[in-house]
């Protein structure tokens, strides 16, 4: 089981200074991979890293997931991404912007994150 | 009078830099209640507590019952539904052993309870089911036909509430 107390949240770079408080997951969208909020299904395409304070596991977002009526296709599958996103966030740092990479290898349970920009107010529109 | 069903989900607005004020929000919040902001549901506590509620409000959701059970297991796991009860065999026992000292109870029945075993044809049944917060002990349980028990148990669900 995978465990972090980083998250990611929305990010508009057109509105740096204003933040939605949703987090995102990875979701695999019409054959690509994107962010999408976490009950919202809205998608995003930079995520921030935050610290959240408590643990996260996979299980506690895939929960959320299902509350907020999400088809899922395949439940293992579904957990092995969020597994592999949480994985991921570890390399980034609290502030971190950052975007999924959306490239035809990682269609399966791997998720690539890819540093768009190191604070906030360095992304450029 | 205000439409509550046009309220903005609540999003947070924050200054340069914020990452740590965002974290400190975050914190003080907890992040369970954060996300549970814009869940479906307002209530505090997951949606679905039991295996029933969760097949009847995910209806569609999964591509089968065997995802269904798999989902059910990792929700659980997030939300800290504990199901079933560890129950005490010892007092169990002690409360059989005592039957077999009451005068009322029947003979036939005598020759199981002194070894401490149900009688057959019967079950023990708590008159305040463990599910509900009832105590495991000799003083909350009873002697039931196992038809009886069934059909009591048919209608009385406590843990499904």
């Amino acid at each position: 089981m995978s465990v972090t107390k980083k998250m990611l949240v929305a990010f508009d770079p057109g509105r740096p200074d204003t933040r939605s408080s949703e987090f995102l997951i990875p979701w695999n969208w019409e054959g690509r991979r994107v962010l999408r909020g976490l009950k919202s299904a809205r998608e995003s395409g930079f995520g921030m890293v935050v610290f959240v304070g408590r643990s996260v596991t996979e299980n506690d977002l895939f929960a959320k997931l299902v509350d907020s009526g999400t088809i899922i296709a395949n439940v293992d599958d579904t957990l092995a991404l969020l597994r592999s996103f949480l994985d991921g966030l570890q390399c980034w740092k609290i502030g971190n912007v950052v975007q999924i990479r959306s490239t035809s290898q990682n269609v399966g349970s791997d998720v690539e994150l890819e540093l768009v920009a190191n604070t906030p107010s360095a992304v450029k529109n | 009078m205000r439409d509550n069903t046009h309220v903005p989900m609540r999003s947070v607005l924050y200054d340069d830099l914020s990452a740590v004020y965002l974290a400190a929000s975050l914190a003080r919040s907890g992040v369970r209640s954060l996300i549970r902001n814009g869940a479906p549901t307002t209530s505090a506590g997951p949606k679905f507590k039991t295996w029933n509620d969760f097949q009847a409000g995910t209806k569609g959701q999964f591509s089968s019952r065997a995802e269904a059970a798999k989902a059910w297991t990792s929700y659980k796991e997030a939300n800290d539904i504990i199901i079933g009860t560890v129950r005490s065999q010892a007092a169990r026992r002690q409360y059989l052993k005592s039957l077999a000292d009451d005068p009322s109870t029947p003979s036939w029945m005598k020759q199981w309870l002194r070894e401490g075993r149900v009688p057959p044809g019967h079950e023990v049944d708590h008159i305040r089911p463990l599910s509900i917060g009832g105590p495991d002990v000799p003083a909350n349980m009873r002697l039931q036909g196992a038809d009886l028990h069934d059909i009591h148990h048919r209608y009385y669900r406590p843990w499904e509430r």
